[in-house]
């Protein structure tokens, strides 16, 4: 099939649904028709879709922790534990990486091996092996509605045994997963995979069952972004999946924990996603906003932890987020326990509690750094949009291979890998090299000067700025420099 | 001095930071690096070891599975004629709670020389290779 930004046809998704459910034996145990009765006889309570709108209309900011293992008891008892001793709002269903990649023999090998020894060998629960059956009996065992997050590019399987089974979102991302995810996948075969799943959540969505799509984009890399690149990356994902019928999306919004330059960035992200869902006709009533805690590197030291925690939490709140992405104070440590991520949970809405009914003040800094990241988006999507004839996915493909956009520290071979990142003296993420991305000469100045401040007070090299911006959320001031200033 | 390392994260891993800085930091100690990236198999560390005459593989794993991913590397590094490559591996490198020691023995167990823990510092396991190479 040729790369187009079109609805498919229900020949093409037929034949592609019975292409993916062959996949593994457990794909024979899905029928659409039946799982429609299904969800459709599902409480509100258990729909992402339903939570948001609740949370548009209240002005909630909703809890999103994570976790996954291997085994239906183990991982009962975690989403029981992060629903009862966290109050989560949102519960979350992590496939192992072997099932996000259709590895299922490793999967099955790793679920049997958890069993065997009684503690998880896998990093999520492997739901295709476990089957539909087996799911549902998962799903029915909480009262929160539940997200698989199935953060990997080739995922039509797994997110199809989610749905089914009765979860009621699923990551989604057209160009962001493939790459920050893989090295070889081809661009062009990663946007029409995850057509797939967009077109899943229409054909349900026309049937009158609303499923959302999370759109992950840039987050997910653990990096630090520009916040036009989040907003571009956001508006691409977002725009294709619309086309195949998805009404209900969550995007992603970087933050850099700086509170000027991402409450604009997130501001920007949400009105521009408006814009373009206008300019082509989508209805963007079913947007919504996510803010991921830091996804770097964490400290092992809990407290340092807690700190990231409440941080991003203040952004997100402030910022008018509709969806937090929780992490635990044990994140350094390596897989948190579950009581772990509850505390997480416990810890965000400890600050949620207390920022109740405040808002950010307006300030010329606001304003001036909107505007900035407002046309650096633009020139991004439109660039985009210009390179594809106006077609955004055979748009985002020739962009890549021009270097017209680039995703932040990219592994994907589709990226050129010109452009860097690193922060100023403030933190806020700047471009330390755009590379070929189409800005004019006064926005590349305006990034050079900010960097040159930090390189003056830090004393620094651009490549170390860089390494030091990679390594943690935020470097301390360089020792000896400190040492001259007391 | 002309020693090359292979570099890369393995199985189905999609972290890089971790192994882009200490391929960096590699580079800045004088070492050709040979940087596989993300989701890399075990065939592609042993291809590139083989074809850049690797004198070490550096394996990056961040998602707690490394012990199914890097199980049967060094029988097939000999197979491939690799006998004496240096196999080091650092991260998250099991999915539940256990003592250093023991995550440092089940690694060392299927053939790796270094074991390193979260958050060691680049320089440290350059200072390990100079000695493991004899440069120091």
């Amino acid at each position: 099939m040729k790369l187009e930004n079109r609805r498919w046809t229900d020949e093409e998704f037929g034949q592609a649904f019975r292409e993916v459910m062959s996949l593994y034996p457990t794909g024979r145990e899905v029928d659409l028709d039946e799982a429609v009765e299904y969800l459709r006889a599902l409480p509100p309570e258990k729909s992402v879709p339903a939570a948001f709108d609740r949370a548009k209309r209240d002005g909630l900011l909703l809890l999103n922790p994570r976790g996954g293992v291997a085994t239906l008891e183990a991982m009962t008892q975690l989403l029981l534990c992060l629903q009862n001793e966290g109050g989560a709002d949102i519960l979350p269903v992590e496939p192992d990486s072997y099932s996000r990649r259709n590895m299922f023999q490793e999967a099955a090998a790793g679920l049997e091996e958890s069993q065997r020894q009684g503690r998880s060998m896998l990093n999520g629960f492997p739901l295709p092996i476990h089957g539909v059956a087996t799911c549902r009996r998962l799903t029915e065992s909480v009262q929160r509605p539940l997200v698989c997050r199935s953060a990997a590019p080739r995922t039509q399987f797994v997110n199809t045994i989610a749905f089914v089974s009765g979860i009621t979102e699923a990551i989604g991302s057209a160009t962001g997963l493939a790459l920050c995810m893989e090295y070889g996948l081809d661009l062009a075969q990663a946007i029409q995979d995850q057509q797939y799943t967009a077109r899943l959540v229409g054909w349900f969505q026309e049937r009158g069952v609303a499923l959302g799509l999370d759109v992950n984009n840039t987050v997910a890399a653990g990096t630090i972004a520009e916040p036009s690149l989040s907003i571009a990356y956001g508006v691409i994902d977002s725009l294709i999946a619309a086309e195949q019928g998805a009404r209900y999306q969550s995007i992603s919004y970087q933050p850099n924990h700086h509170f000027v330059q991402d409450l604009a960035g997130m501001r920007a992200q949400m009105k521009l996603a408006q814009h373009y869902f206008t300019k082509f006709g989508y209805d963007w009533s079913g947007l919504s906003q996510a803010v991921h805690q830091w996804n770097g590197p964490f400290p092992r030291d809990p407290a340092r932890a807690y700190a990231i925690i409440v941080l991003s939490t203040a952004i997100a709140y402030l910022g008018k987020a509709r969806r937090i992405m929780v992490k635990s104070c044990e994140e350094g440590l390596g897989v948190p326990t579950p009581q772990a991520n509850a505390a997480g949970v416990r810890a965000t809405r400890q600050v949620v509690d207390m920022l109740r009914g405040q808002e950010f003040p307006e300030s010329p800094q606001l304003r001036e750094e909107q505007a900035i990241i407002e046309t650096e988006g633009r020139l991004l999507i439109d660039k985009v949009l210009e390179v594809g004839d106006g077609d955004i996915a055979v748009g985002a493909v020739r962009a890549h291979e021009a270097g017209l956009i680039e995703f932040p520290f990219s592994i994907n071979k589709a990226n050129k890998g010109q452009m860097l990142l690193a922060r100023d003296a403030t933190g806020a993420v700047r471009f330390l090299d755009p590379g070929h991305l189409p800005f004019p000469k006064e926005i590349r100045q305006f990034h050079q000067e900010k960097l040159r401040e930090r390189q003056r007070s830090e004393g620094l090299e651009p490549l170390e700025m860089l390494v030091r911006d990679l390594r943690e959320v935020r470097a301390p001031f360089p020792e000896a420099k400190t040492r001259r200033l007391v | 001095m002309g020693k090359t390392v292979v570099i890369g994260t393995i199985g189905s891993d999609c972290h890089v930071v971790g192994n882009w800085i200490m391929a960096r930091s590699l580079e800045q100690a004088g070492f050709k690096v040979v940087q596989l990236g993300a989701c890399v198999s075990q065939e592609e560390f042993i291809d590139a070891a083989v074809e850049a005459k690797a004198d070490a593989i550096f394996v990056s794993s961040l998602y707690g599975m490394g012990l199914f991913d890097s199980e049967g590397l060094r029988e097939k590094c000999i197979e491939a004629g690799l006998k004496d490559i240096l196999l080091y591996i650092g991260g998250y490198l099991v999915t539940t709670r256990q003592e250093w020691p023991d995550i440092e023995k089940q690694y060392k167990d299927i053939g790796f020389d270094r074991v390193y823990p979260p958050e060691t510092k680049p320089a440290v396991a350059i200072a390990d290779l100079k000695r493991d190479l004899g440069l120091s």
